[in-house]
């Protein structure tokens, strides 16, 4: 349908220039670029000896200068370097969890308050118990009790945090659902499928975009704060891991801030590029937000 | 001694995508005790009107010209003048009660607190709040209740009682029985009358319905785009306008029992119904008779005018119809069929009737285009043919053409008529021989209701289609339907054809309806 | 006294019919609603730590494996070689007599140690939650009442930075800094060691308190801002606000009288449903200054691991977040009228 297409590429054309005229919108979307080129050529730009324990051969816990651009960490290895392969495990893991969350969530979400009653009050006591469970406390738990490794660590974020994003979809399809076009959809002859598919999913869509690059952020964020408790995969170099080793090691007493300073700031970074993009897309769907941006 | 002076005024919205000319030039007068109507559709500036009397515009307006209430110029006036102008000289009775009250404060306080702000001397508040409850005829014990505990109507007063608190030389009310029941909008109205008229009040009534104006005010003013388009005594403007949109207003109020506001003639019909209800009852809870023991016959080729206030049923009665609604007894029968109870069974009646809904803003998907909203039945269907021929064709019988023209747009991009046209083409889409129309030109303006009306008459000689139209408007029913049926409270009380029923009415139900009508 | 004719039976003076459900339906409904939510986390701590590690025991010596014998003696000190169900109906009977069962590591009952650890979690949740509650809704409201100006964008733009750092980071730059850096506080504890007699013991606590707190609430006040106002901006486009200023009120009175209260209504619910996060904030907050609570248990739980000790934090931490969310949605009922005639 050429009239569709043309539609199409017209409304993508004006979102994107609405998108490109937010500068904190444009700031976050660089950001992630450059985390996802860094993730993606991390293992071009620092070689594997780099970060092997043994064969590293920098001073301990030197300061930059004398420990290279950055300094080094308790085993002689660049931080800089550390910092860089770094992004892999976060960024993967953020979004791995965050897709599986997203994806149960807005399936139950939806299904709930398309079809009401009982399918919906068992799903809902469902979704706010999971929203009741202290999100942190859960993922430790999971991760305590499972082999450790990422699998266990997507699995364990995205256990804990499907129920919010069921909640805004649930709410959002009933906001849709009470819409008069979908009673005239129903007039029209259309069954579950064409409502949920033609009409509910491209209006409920957006938000959840919206909702997932932000959740994407928090996914970061706990990953981190999994991998400083001591959960994370023990073969893997993260930033929580990271600032885990460096507590361990003493660099608080030793005043070592340069262990301590760009794991975290590379995961401030990070979560913000991401929440900065969610906010502008949502400010890009839903106009009235602008108002209150 | 002029009350209200509004003298060549402008009012002027700045923004980001340019000027909204509001208002351009009015300029009125009132004069002390007088009550004048002021006219319009949504849009044409009457509440800019009304709010520029107390200055209470957003930031973003800019006001030329003056406003003189008794004398004194309120575009002027320092903020402490003008705060101490605002209820104790001119106060406003503001429309949709339910947002303009603070919902989470008992009323009697909402009441009490331009009394305690104007008038600290009063030491007995309470007494003047029971006074004025009185006074609207609302129960004084009701003063502790909350505005989500009260109906529509009672909200309404409560509104006027406060308007009156610190009584007010001016009372402009905007639209103050838009969403009420004729009923009690009669009932409502008339109040206002007597209190203003007994205190000596001036009276500003806005409404978009000439035939309210008429009945409440001496003299009409009719808005278009800003401007002031005819302004004469109420009964002259509504019954021999001068100015074209006047009369457009004007035309969708019709004087029932006239033949010349008939646009039917008496046939004889088939008497085989083509859809009918017998004995059919819709029971919540199994105490509320939403539908109590219907039965209505519509036959071929005929439109029937289904009609009653919000809560009668009718719209629960149109859905069993349909097949939306499951009746807990009865049966719903088309063709002389049972409906069918299976889903694919339902979805082959939804191609003999067909629904077209009140709001038709509402009902479009405001991302689908024209062309999507049509094609949308015939693609779930899969009707056989060339689809671009089939949404063509409807297009056209809904008098878009040339068709094309309006394929490729959005809802948005189109006025409330045209998209209750695209609502009417997607019905015609399928292919029906019977439509089922819920308020089909309520939520439209009073000028462009006509032609819809027309179409749906013209689809019944160049289509044969039948309708059950389903309305308040006992107007819309003298004007198109050849049969009338009156539902009070989920039963139909009376039924018969149209210049009987209306000229002649049997139950006590339809006499009320009648007299409750503005302006006959 | 009117002198005026009543009007011909007027139709729409009698109260409409609400149903409603009187206030004491409601709280029952609610406490049951809580106490289901109880008895699935019980049932789920259950399933987490008896069930899906297949073989607790061997969980919780993976670092430190032991001899068939010590390990058959393990499970049968724990009940692991009874049938599962038999298992569940003892942890039920248990649990009503307040047996969490006993701690691997610390040999001492879970009950007793969680007990211990109690108030210290309670002090510094409490505090922080206070402040956070009271800057974050005085900055909120005077963000949104001046929305646009220097104040609004500073305050949303540190509540979004603050968002995205993670709290256990800034704890330890915070430690860093104060601590380590600058000696201004001590860098762990609650107390310094020996402890301090007297009105100098709170003073000595008091000082312990303050880098921890100002971590937890430096996180936590940016999510109250921005609801309380998001909320506000929200009832600024109201319409009861333009009849307010039409009868002559003053705008600071507008704001005061009418829209911050609207506004407070579900900021208030909102408060209390996030503690779920201000528990997550307690426990990387006590593990990085080594503040002696129940965060502080958890990862000492977790390092082992010590699997009857995490499940009774599990279980207690839980129980709080559930009975806050029972708070809440009385508390509602009570401040909102509306909702009493839902």
């Amino acid at each position: 349908m050429s009239v569709a297409a043309d539609r199409r590429r017209v409304a993508l054309r004006s979102f994107a220039r609405g998108y490109l005229s937010h500068r904190a919108g444009v700031a976050g979307l660089v950001v992630l670029a450059v985390a996802v080129l860094v993730a993606v050529l991390a293992p071009m730009l620092v070689p594997a000896a780099m970060l092997s324990v043994v064969d590293a051969g920098g001073p301990v816990l030197a300061p930059p200068g004398r420990g290279g651009l950055l300094g080094t960490d308790e085993n002689g290895r660049s931080v800089l370097a550390l910092t860089l392969v770094g992004t892999r495990v976060s960024l993967v893991v953020g979004i791995a969890a965050t897709l599986l969350s997203v994806l149960f969530g807005s399936l139950v979400g939806m299904l709930a308050a398309h079809f009401g009653r009982i399918v919906s009050a068992i799903l809902m006591v469902i979704t706010d118990f999971f929203l009741v469970l202290p999100s942190l406390v859960l993922a430790i738990v999971l991760s305590t009790v499972l082999d450790r490794g990422l699998v266990t660590i997507v699995l364990a974020i995205g256990v804990t945090s499907w129920a919010s994003t069921a909640r805004l979809v649930r709410a959002q399809t009933l906001a849709v659902e009470a819409r008069p076009y979908i009673e005239r959809a129903a007039v029209l002859g259309g069954g579950h499928a064409h409502i949920l598919g033609k009409h509910v999913l491209p209006a409920v869509a957006p938000l959840v975009l919206a909702n997932t690059t932000l959740t994407v952020g928090s996914a970061i964020i706990a990953e981190s704060t999994l991998s400083f408790l001591g959960l994370g995969d023990p073969g893997s170099i993260s930033w929580g891991a990271m600032l885990r080793s460096a507590v361990e090691s003493g660099a608080i007493t030793a005043g070592a801030w340069w262990y301590l300073l760009p794991p975290g700031l590379a995961i401030v970074a990070v979560v913000l590029g991401f929440t900065l993009c969610g906010r502008a897309l949502e400010v890009q769907l839903n106009p009235a937000l602008a108002a209150k941006a | 001694m002029t009350l209200l002076e509004y003298r060549d005024l402008t009012v002027d919205y700045h923004s980001p995508a340019g000027d909204e000319h509001a208002v351009r030039g009015v300029s009125l007068s009132l004069p002390a005790g007088g009550s004048l109507g002021l006219a319009g559709e949504s849009g044409c500036g009457k509440t800019t009107l009304a709010m520029a009397a107390l200055r209470l515009l957003p930031r973003t307006a800019r006001i030329g010209g003056h406003v003189l209430i008794d004398g004194a110029d309120v575009t002027e006036m320092s903020w402490g003048k003008l705060r101490a102008l605002r209820w104790a000289q001119a106060s406003i009775v503001f429309q949709g009660a339910m947002h303009a009250l603070n919902p989470v404060r008992r009323i009697g306080e909402q009441i009490a607190e331009p009394i305690r702000l104007h008038s600290p001397e009063v030491t007995d508040v309470d007494g003047r709040v029971a006074d004025l409850l009185e006074r609207v005829e609302l129960p004084t014990r009701r003063a502790g209740a909350y505005p989500h505990e009260l109906s529509g109507g009672q909200r309404q007063r409560v509104m006027m009682a406060m308007a009156l608190a610190c009584d007010p030389r001016l009372v402009i009310a905007d639209e103050p029985t838009t969403a009420l029941d004729v009923v009690v909008q009669q009932q409502v109205l008339e109040r206002l009358s007597a209190l203003v008229t007994h205190e000596g009040i001036g009276l500003v009534l806005i409404s978009h319905d000439l035939s309210v104006l008429a009945a409440t005010c001496e003299r009409v003013a009719v808005m278009q785009h800003g401007e002031i388009v005819e302004d004469g005594p109420a009964t002259q403007v509504l019954r021999a306008p001068k100015h074209p949109h006047s009369k457009a207003l004007a035309a969708a109020f019709p004087v029932i029992g006239d033949p010349a506001w008939r646009h039917v003639e008496p046939a004889t019909r088939d008497p085989a119904p083509v859809l009918a209800a017998e004995r059919v009852s819709v029971v919540y809870g199994g105490a509320f008779r939403a539908v109590d023991d219907v039965s209505l016959q519509v036959r071929p080729r005929e439109i029937v005018a289904l009609v009653g206030q919000s809560g009668s049923g009718k719209t629960t009665l149109a859905r069993c119809l349909l097949g939306l609604q499951r009746p807990t007894s009865g049966v719903v029968t088309f063709g002389g069929q049972p409906l069918p109870r299976s889903s694919r069974g339902l979805r082959e009646h939804r191609r003999q009737v067909q629904l077209v809904l009140q709001d038709p803003t509402g009902a479009l998907n405001p991302r689908h285009s024209v062309y999507e909203a049509v094609a949308e039945g015939p693609r779930v269907h899969r009707l056989p043919g060339d689809e671009r021929e089939i949404v063509a064709t409807a297009l056209e019988q809904a008098e878009l053409r040339p068709a094309d023209r309006f394929t490729g747009r959005l809802p948005g991009e189109l006025s409330g008529g045209q998209r209750q046209r695209v609502v009417i083409a997607g019905a015609l889409a399928l292919g029906p021989t019977f439509l089922v129309a819920d308020e089909p030109v309520a939520s439209l303006d009073a000028s462009v209701r006509g032609e819809i009306l027309a179409l749906l008459l013209r689809l019944r000689t160049d289509l044969g289609l039948g309708a059950l139209v389903i309305t308040h408007d006992l107007g819309l029913a003298w004007t198109i339907a050849d049969r009338v049926a009156v539902m009070y409270q989920g039963r139909i009380v009376e039924e018969g054809p149209t210049e009987q029923v209306l000229t002649d009415p049997q139950h006590e139900y339809t006499k009320v309806l009648l007299a409750a009508l503005p302006a006959q | 006294m009117t002198d005026l004719a009543p009007t011909a039976n007027p139709v729409d003076l009698v109260a409409p019919e609400r149903g409603g459900r009187s206030g004491w339906v409601f709280a029952a409904l609610t406490v049951l609603r809580g106490l289901l939510s109880l008895v699935l986390i019980v049932v789920l701590g259950f399933f987490l730590f008896r069930v899906l590690p297949g073989d607790p025991v061997r969980a919780m010596t993976r670092d430190r494996p032991g001899d068939p014998a010590s390990l058959a003696r393990l499970r049968a000190e724990f009940g692991l070689d009874r049938p599962l169900w038999e298992q569940f109906v003892d942890h039920i009977g248990d649990l009503l007599h307040g047996d969490l069962g006993t701690s691997y590591q610390f040999k001492q009952p879970v009950t007793d140690l969680i007990l211990g650890r109690l108030g210290p979690t309670v002090l510094l949740t409490g505090t922080a939650l206070v402040l956070a509650v009271g800057i974050g809704l005085w900055a909120g409201s005077r963000a949104a009442w001046r929305h646009g100006s220097t104040f609004d964008r500073l305050m949303t733009s540190t509540a979004l930075v603050l968002w995205s750092v993670p709290t256990f980071w800034l704890g330890l730059i915070v430690l860093l800094v104060f601590a380590v850096g600058l000696d201004l506080f001590p860098t762990a504890g609650m107390t310094s060691p020996g402890g301090v007699p007297g009105f100098a013991g709170v003073l000595d606590v008091a000082h312990h308190l303050v880098l921890p707190c100002l971590t937890m609430v430096a996180v936590v006040y940016a999510q109250y801002l921005m609801v309380m106002r998001s909320s506000l901006l929200e009832e600024m486009s109201a319409d009861y606000l333009t009849t307010a200023r039409a009868k002559g009120l003053r705008d600071n009175v507008v704001r005061r009288r009418h829209a911050i209260p609207n506004a407070l209504l579900p900021t208030i619910t909102i408060i209390f449903l996030n503690v779920g996060m201000v528990v997550a904030g307690a426990v990387t907050v006590e593990t990085v200054f080594s503040w002696p609570g129940l965060g502080l248990l958890t990862y000492q739980a977790l390092a082992v691991p010590d699997l009857p000790l995490l499940q009774g934090t599990l279980i207690t931490l839980s129980a709080a977040v559930v009975i806050m969310n029972v708070i809440a949605d009385l508390l509602y009922r009570l401040v909102d009228p509306r909702v009493r005639t839902a």
